[in-house]
C-alpha cells in the first residue's frame, strides 16, 4: 500500500533531500564511513539498513550536522546541514532518544518552542503528546519508553522539518506503540511531504513503511533505490537441489559473474547470485536478474526482509545504485589510487520484467554458464554511474 | 508549502497561537520572563542556582550576626585594633580581653575564610564539571544541537549564565566577608591579611578562583565526557593551582625593605608581611641571615668583622595587600579566560 507512494513524486524527481558525495568520517583511527556517495530524492520514506557498525548513526549525524565529515560533502536540502539554514530544516531523533529527564513534558515542549523560534507548531506537539495519553506535568524521566518516544517525536515533528532523521526510533516500543508511531510517520510524510530516513536493524518494521532503500555495509553504500525497483531487480529462486555431496549449507554468494558460486546449477549461476542457502535439499537463491529464468526453478519476488537478509549475509555482494540515487552534483575526484567500484546494475524500473509470483519464469534452453543471454524486452545496460539525472 | 493551515495565514493568528502556548506552558514550567536558551539553561541548572542563592543568604546572615557580636565585644572592651602584643599605649593591659576575643571569635572568622577558600573548588566540582560532562554522558546535548540553535550559542548560554551566577554569588560573599574583616580581622583576631585564609577570602581573589574553577570544570567535562572523572580532575587542578599561588604570591610584587640600625630593635609596623631578613654592611651590601650562624667564636666580633651596620627586613606592608590581591586575581582571571577560549575552540571543532 505504502509502496505506491513512491509514484507520488516522479522518479529522480528534481528535489533532493540528501546528497552525499565521497563522504567519510574517521573516529581516531577507525573509519566509521568511507567513500559514501548517494542521493535521496525528496518526499520519500527511506529505510537505512546495515549491520551494527555499518555507519548508520554516523551517516545520520553527518546529515543533521551533529558531527562534521572528515572528507567529502553532505548536503541536506541543498545546504550544509551544520549551517543555520540547514539546522532549521532538519529534525534528528538520535539513538536512544535522549531527553532531559528532569524536565516535565510541558517544559520539554516549551524547550522546543524556545529553541525553534518562528518554526514551532505547538498545537501539533500537544496533539501528538495528548494522543498518547502522556501527562503534560509528568517529568520525562518517569515516563515509560513508549511515552518518552512520543514526546521525542512531538519535539521532532513540531519543528515542521523538511527532513526527518530517525535513528532506531521503534527499538524500545511495544507492538502497539510501534504501530502508532509508524502511523504518525506515514501521516507526516503524506500530509507534509516530509522526507524521512529511518535507520533500523529490525527489518520487519521497515516493510510497509518505507518506499526507498539505502543499505550500508562496511561504511559504504551497497544498495540504493526505490524499494519496488530494488526488489524488482532481484528474484528468489527455489527448487530441489540434489547433487552428490552437495554444496555447503550457505553458499558464498556475492560474485558478480557467478563464477564463485561453484556447485550452483548453471541456470542460477547465470544471474548475479547474491546469496544461496541449501536447506534439506531445497536450494533458495537470491539473484539479481540478468534475463529470463530457465530451469526447474520457481522464481518469486523476494520480500524486503528476504532481500535485506540475503545482502546482510553476503557482505561482498556487488552494489546496486539506482539512477534516482545517483548524485546530481558532479562527483568529487578524490584519491586517484582508490578507484570506486563500478556502480553498475540494471537501470532500475526501466522496463523491468515483472516477476511472476508463482511458477517458473519461462522454460527455455539453458544458457551456457557465465554469460547470460539477453532476451525479451529487458535491456540491462551497464550503468556507469553518471548522467542518471532525469 | 508545509503547514500553513496550522499556523494561520498572518502574523496575528500566529501571535494568538503563541500566547496561548505560553499560558499553557506556564502550568508546567512556571512563568519566567526568560526566553530561548537562557530559559533552558536556567531551567536545567536552577537547583544549582538555588543552592548558590541559599549559600549566599545563609552565609551573609551568619556573617552579619558574627560581625555584630564581634563589634559589641570590641566596643565593650575597647580593644579595636589591638594585638596580643601591642606597642600602642591605647592597648595597654588589654591582653586578656584580646585573648578572650580570639578564643571566642577567631575560629568563626577562620571558618568563614575557610569557606571562601574552598568555595571555588565547590563551584568547579558541582557546577563546572557536570555542566558539559553530564550532557555528553547522557547524550542530551544532541537534543539541543538538533533544534534550530547554533552549537556555539548554546555553549555561550551554557557558560555565561553559570559564570554570572558564580560571579554574583562569590562577589556578595567576598563583600560580606570583607565587611566582617573590617571589624575583626588582622591584629585583633591574629588572622592577618597575608595568611592563607585571609588572602584567599578577601577582595577579588575568591571571585577570580571561583571563575577559574568553573572554567576548569567545564573544560574537564568537555574533554573527559564523564561527570565523576571531571569532578575529580577539577578538584585536583584547583588544589594544585591554589597551592602554586601560595608559593608565588610574595613575588607577585616587589617587596618593601625596612632597614634597622644596630642599636634599634627590629620591629616591623603592624600588619606587615615579613619576608626576607638579614644583615646590611656599612657599604650597603647585604649579608645572609646565617652569615655568622656557624661561627663558633664571638658572634658580635663576627658581625663586626663583616662590617654589619644594621638589619634589613624585606616585607609587604599593609599597603601592598590590594595590589597583590588584584595582581593574583588578574592572573587567575586571565587563566580562566584562556581556558574558556579553549572550551569554545574544542566545542567548535567538535560540533561546528
Amino acid at each position: 500500500m505504502t509502496r505506491s507512494m513512491g509514484g507520488r513524486t516522479g522518479r529522480a524527481s528534481g528535489r533532493t533531500a540528501i546528497e552525499v558525495i565521497g563522504l567519510g568520517k574517521r573516529y581516531r583511527r577507525r573509519w566509521a564511513l568511507r567513500d559514501c556517495t548517494f542521493r535521496l530524492p525528496a518526499g520519500r520514506i527511506c529505510a537505512l539498513v546495515g549491520p551494527s557498525g555499518a555507519g548508520k548513526t554516523t551517516l545520520l549525524s553527518l546529515a543533521s550536522g551533529l558531527i562534521r565529515p572528515t572528507e567529502g560533502v553532505v548536503r541536506a536540502g541543498g545546504a550544509d546541514p551544520a549551517t543555520a539554514s540547514g539546522r532549521v530544516r532538519t529534525a534528528h531523533l538520535t539513538q536512544g532518544k535522549p531527553l532531559y529527564p528532569r524536565l516535565t513534558v510541558a517544559e520539554t515542549l516549551r524547550m522546543g518552542r524556545e529553541l525553534n523560534p518562528g518554526r514551532w507548531n505547538g498545537a501539533r506537539a500537544e496533539r501528538i503528546v495528548r494522543d498518547g495519553q502522556v501527562p503534560l506535568d509528568a517529568r520525562v524521566g518517569t515516563l515509560s519508553a513508549g511515552r518518552r518516544t512520543r514526546v521525542a517525536f512531538a519535539l521532532a515533528l513540531a519543528k515542521e522539518p523538511e527532513l526527518l532523521l530517525l535513528d532506531e526510533p521503534l527499538a524500545d516500543l511495544d507492538p502497539l506503540g510501534r504501530h502508532q508511531i509508524a502511523g504518525l510517520l506515514l501521516a507526516q510524510a503524506a500530509e507534509h511531504g516530509t522526507t524521512i530516513v529511518l535507520a533500523s536493524h529490525v527489518l520487519a518494521e521497515l516493510d510497509g513503511i518505507c518506499d526507498y532503500l539505502l543499505l550500508l555495509g562496511g561504511g559504504r553504500v551497497r544498495l540504493a533505490g526505490e524499494v519496488d525497483d530494488v526488489i524488482g531487480a532481484h528474484a528468489l529462486l527455489m527448487g530441489p537441489h540434489g547433487t552428490s555431496g552437495g554444496p555447503p549449507q550457505g553458499i558464498a554468494g556475492g560474485s558478480p559473474r557467478g563464477s564463485a558460486a561453484a556447485g550452483l546449477p548453471p541456470e542460477i549461476a547465470a544471474h548475479t547470485v547474491v546469496d544461496a542457502q541449501l536447506t534439506a535439499g531445497q536450494l533458495t537463491a537470491l539473484v539479481r536478474r540478468k534475463g529470463p529464468f530457465t530451469g526447474p526453478w520457481e522464481a518469486v519476488e523476494p520480500s524486503l526482509e528476504e532481500l535485506l537478509l540475503a545482502y546482510l549475509r553476503a557482505p561482498d555482494a556487488p552494489e546496486l545504485i539506482a539512477p534516482s540515487a545517483e548524485p546530481v552534483s558532479p562527483r568529487l575526484r578524490h584519491k586517484p589510487g582508490v578507484p570506486g567500484l563500478p556502480r553498475n546494475g540494471p537501470a532500475a524500473g526501466a522496463g523491468a520484467v515483472p516477476v511472476t509470483r508463482t511458477g517458473p519464469a519461462g522454460r527455455g534452453t539453458p544458457h551456457p554458464a557465465g554469460r547470460p543471454a539477453v532476451a525479451g524486452p529487458a535491456v540491462y545496460d551497464q550503468h556507469n554511474g553518471k548522467g542518471a539525472v532525469a | 508549502m508545509s503547514t500553513t493551515a496550522h499556523q494561520g495565514t498572518g502574523g496575528r493568528a500566529h501571535t494568538a497561537d503563541g500566547t496561548q502556548e505560553t499560558g499553557r506552558a506556564g502550568e508546567g514550567g512556571g512563568r519566567t520572563p526568560l526566553r530561548g536558551l537562557v530559559w533552558l539553561v536556567w531551567r536545567q541548572h536552577r537547583a544549582a542556582f538555588g543552592a548558590l542563592c541559599l549559600i549566599v543568604i545563609g552565609g551573609a546572615v551568619w556573617l552579619a550576626v558574627l560581625r555584630g557580636r564581634m563589634a559589641g565585644y570590641l566596643d565593650a572592651h575597647h580593644i579595636a585594633g589591638c594585638s596580643l602584643i601591642s606597642l600602642d599605649p591605647r592597648c595597654a593591659g588589654t591582653q586578656e580581653a584580646v585573648s578572650d576575643f580570639r578564643g571566642a571569635y577567631a575560629p568563626s572568622l577562620r571558618y568563614a575564610a575557610m569557606g571562601l577558600l574552598l568555595f571555588p573548588a565547590v563551584v568547579g566540582v558541582f557546577l563546572g564539571a557536570p555542566l558539559i560532562a553530564r550532557e555528553l554522558e547522557s547524550g542530551t546535548h544532541k537534543v539541543v544541537l538538533t533544534q534550530s540553535v547554533s552549537p556555539l550559542r548554546w555553549l555561550a548560554a551554557k557558560t555565561a549564565l553559570p559564570a554570572l551566577a558564580v560571579l554574583a554569588a562569590t562577589s556578595a560573599l567576598s563583600a560580606v566577608f570583607a565587611w566582617v574583616w573590617q571589624v575583626g580581622g588582622d591584629e585583633v583576631s591574629g588572622t592577618y591579611w597575608y595568611s592563607v585564609l585571609g588572602f584567599n577570602a578577601l577582595g577579588p581573589v575568591p571571585v577570580a578562583y571561583a571563575l577559574l574553577a568553573l572554567a576548569v570544570g567545564t573544560l574537564a567535562g568537555l574533554l573527559l565526557r564523564r561527570t565523576v572523572a571531571s569532578m575529580a580532575v577539577t578538584l585536583g587542578v584547583m588544589a594544585v593551582v591554589q597551592n602554586l599561588f601560595l608559593l608565588v604570591r610574595p613575588y607577585l610584587r616587589p617587596t618593601a625593605s625596612a632597614v634597622f640600625p644596630n642599636h634599634e630593635s627590629v620591629q616591623l609596623p603592624d600588619g606587615s608581611w615579613p619576608q626576607q631578613q638579614g644583615y646590611v654592611t656599612g657599604s650597603g651590601a647585604r649579608l645572609a641571615d646565617n652569615a655568622c650562624a656557624s661561627f663558633t667564636g664571638d658572634y658580635e666580633a663576627c658581625l663586626r668583622d663583616h662590617g654589619v651596620a644594621g638589619t634589613y627586613y624585606d616585607n609587604h606592608p599593609v599597603s601592598h595587600h590590594w595590589p597583590l590581591a588584584w595582581t593574583e586575581a588578574g592572573i587567575v582571571l586571565v587563566l580562566a579566560v584562556a581556558l574558556t577560549v579553549i572550551v569554545f575552540r574544542v566545542f567548535k571543532r567538535r560540533f561546528g
